[in-house]
């Protein structure tokens, strides 16, 4: 992680610490989408990735000017919060629910029919994955975290990690195979 | 479909999935409002300088200043001789000023806040060892050394609170602390300094504590860290330094005179506030329980009966010191006023009835007594002395 963004987030959550919530408002812009897109395509229901992202917020908020201990990767913890927050979610209704809808492109005029039709058919060779398999594809190829801030997020060794990315992919190249012939 | 594809397939998907932005705004809206609060907490000395320090990071963050300086630096200090002497080098020095600019680099250089917390440590100890050199009439320069001492534990104790430390961490923050304990209690400040040198005290009291506390901790969340026979050893270590606190409180109260009114003691946990000798016993029962514990491997509890413990003896210890200091200046005040000529104090002692010094002033002009208390309230109206 950059530097300059450790220290800037640590300077946010010193203020959040003490009640500042522009510094809240600020950590909000700057992530909730990243967290939507995690929630969404772990849950693949829109309505339900809204009313979890809320929470996730409302819940971020309480930890940090509540609890004693200092968080060390704000990134990391957003994502443990947001992966806990689905857990729960699972736990609760015992289902797994459909895809809602089809991949929702905003200013995608630029993008063929064919990326699209191929996006929406990796989506859903994501969502066929197993769950901790999913979430690792998603933290190392959409959101971009290296395999040792994952491997904070999911409580594994890195070298566990890399195992589980690397049979992840394994997988998910053999679905998408399998959809297409 | 080939892996790089794949991936590629990945990123595409996450560059286009983004949040409805109607949803976004509203949300934002709702928070905002559901965590409104009232009252601003306020910033302490140590966060804001943990803030302040963040925020020049940050400026100078993309600046990659510091790559090129440090080189520079290193290049100059790496040679030899050179680096022995400002190693050695002392406040007043010319290379001193030299010396503290290269601690500053080099923990620019330090990236992890694990790193940077040990390098304040080591600052730390720095400058106690500074102190020691420092002659006690040199009161300014002790002073400072001191302030500098608190600022460096006081990051350092920022870091420690950063994240869940390693057991590794947590040991060494441990050992460290007791190691500047042992040296701030042999250092003698200057009277001006005492108050800065108490903080000094404290702080590191406080920084210990919290060490200690993350292994009981570590070790109830991960018996493979922390062995239990060692954290038995630290407690028991804490424990004795109570234990040896607390005789020396004890033989103060003993001290005191038979129907004097003994110093109170407010017991937090109790609401309640009780004389030295009890808050004093309440302590070593405390540390019995603890000892207890310790036997039947409850560290926390442990823990928790050693810190009450503590907290009373501190207090029955300020409570102690007080009376002493009281009973020491009152003396001193008697003894002074006894051994003072009376032209000094305005005061006469004897039989009012004798003759004055000077026959012929006035006896009837008196002038108010002056608020010595002790033997002065006892002494006769003064005469004018003679100008």
């Amino acid at each position: 992680m950059k530097l300059s963004r450790r220290i800037e987030d640590q300077i946010l959550l010193l203020k959040i610490k003490h009640g500042d919530q522009e510094a809240f408002a600020i950590i909000y812009d700057k992530y909730v989408d990243a967290l939507f897109r995690f929630v969404v395509f772990r849950v693949r229901s829109e309505e339900i990735a809204q009313d979890i992202t809320s929470e996730l917020f409302l819940k971020i908020w309480q930890h940090i000017t509540t609890s004693p201990t200092n968080v060390e990767n704000l990134r990391a913890f957003l994502y443990q919060m947001a992966r806990n927050l689905v857990a729960d979610h699972y736990r609760t209704t015992q289902e797994t629910l459909p895809l809602e809808e089809a991949i929702e492109v905003e200013g995608s005029g630029a993008k063929d029919l064919n990326v699209r039709l191929s996006l929406a058919e990796v989506e859903k060779g994501l969502s066929n994955l197993p769950g901790e398999w999913q979430e690792v594809v998603i933290l190392a190829y959409i959101e971009g975290f290296k395999h040792a801030e994952i491997a904070a997020i999911i409580g594994k060794s890195p070298a566990a990690t890399r195992v589980l990315l690397h049979r992840a992919i394994k997988e998910l190249k053999r679905i998408l195979n399998q959809a297409t012939y | 479909m080939n892996k790089d594809n794949l991936i590629h397939q990945l990123h595409e998907l996450g560059s286009i999935k983004r949040a409805p932005a109607l949803w976004r705004e509203q949300t934002r809206s709702r928070l905002l409002k559901q965590i409104e609060v009232t009252a601003f907490k306020p910033f302490s000395l140590a966060e804001r300088l943990v803030y302040g320090w963040q925020q020049t990071r940050l400026t100078l963050a993309p600046m990659h200043l510091a790559p090129v300086i440090a080189t520079v630096l290193i290049m100059v200090i790496g040679y030899s001789p050179f680096s022995v002497a400002l190693a050695t080098s002392l406040p007043g020095s010319p290379l001193y000023p030299v010396k503290r600019l290269a601690e500053k680099f080099e923990l620019s250089l330090r990236s992890s806040s694990d790193s940077q917390g040990l390098f304040y440590l080591t600052l730390a100890g720095r400058r106690l060892s500074e102190v020691k050199t420092v002659s006690g009439a040199d009161v300014a320069t002790q002073a400072e050394l001191f302030r500098d001492y608190n600022i460096n534990l006081g990051f350092a104790q920022a870091s420690l609170e950063t994240g869940l430390p390693s057991t590794d961490l947590a040991k060494t923050y441990d050992q460290a602390t007791d190691i500047l304990a042992a040296n701030l209690n042999v250092l003698t400040p200057a009277p001006a300094n005492r108050q800065v040198y108490k903080v000094a005290l404290d702080l590191t009291s406080k920084v210990s504590s919290r060490a200690l506390a993350l292994l009981v901790s570590q070790h109830g969340s991960n018996g493979d860290g922390v062995k239990s026979a060692e954290v038995a050893d630290r407690l028991a270590t804490e424990i004795a330094k109570v234990e040896a606190k607390l005789e020396g409180v004890e033989a103060k109260i003993q001290l005191f005179p038979e129907n004097s009114p003994a110093p109170r003691v407010v017991i937090t946990s109790k609401a309640t506030v009780v004389p030295v000798a009890e808050a004093s016993k309440q302590a070593k029962d405390n540390l019995a329980e603890a000892k207890e514990l310790i036997a039947r491997n409850e560290f926390g509890l442990a823990l928790q009966k050693v810190q009450e413990s503590e907290d009373l003896t501190a207090k029955s210890e300020a409570a102690v010191t007080e009376e002493e200091t009281t009973t020491e200046e009152e003396a001193k005040s008697e003894t002074e006023l006894e051994e003072t000529p009376a032209t000094e104090t305005g005061e006469v002692k004897g039989d009012s009835t004798e003759p004055t010094e000077d026959p012929a002033k006035p006896t009837s002009e008196v002038v108010p007594q002056p608020e010595s208390g002790g033997a002065g309230e006892a002494a006769e109206p003064t005469p004018i002395p003679q100008q």
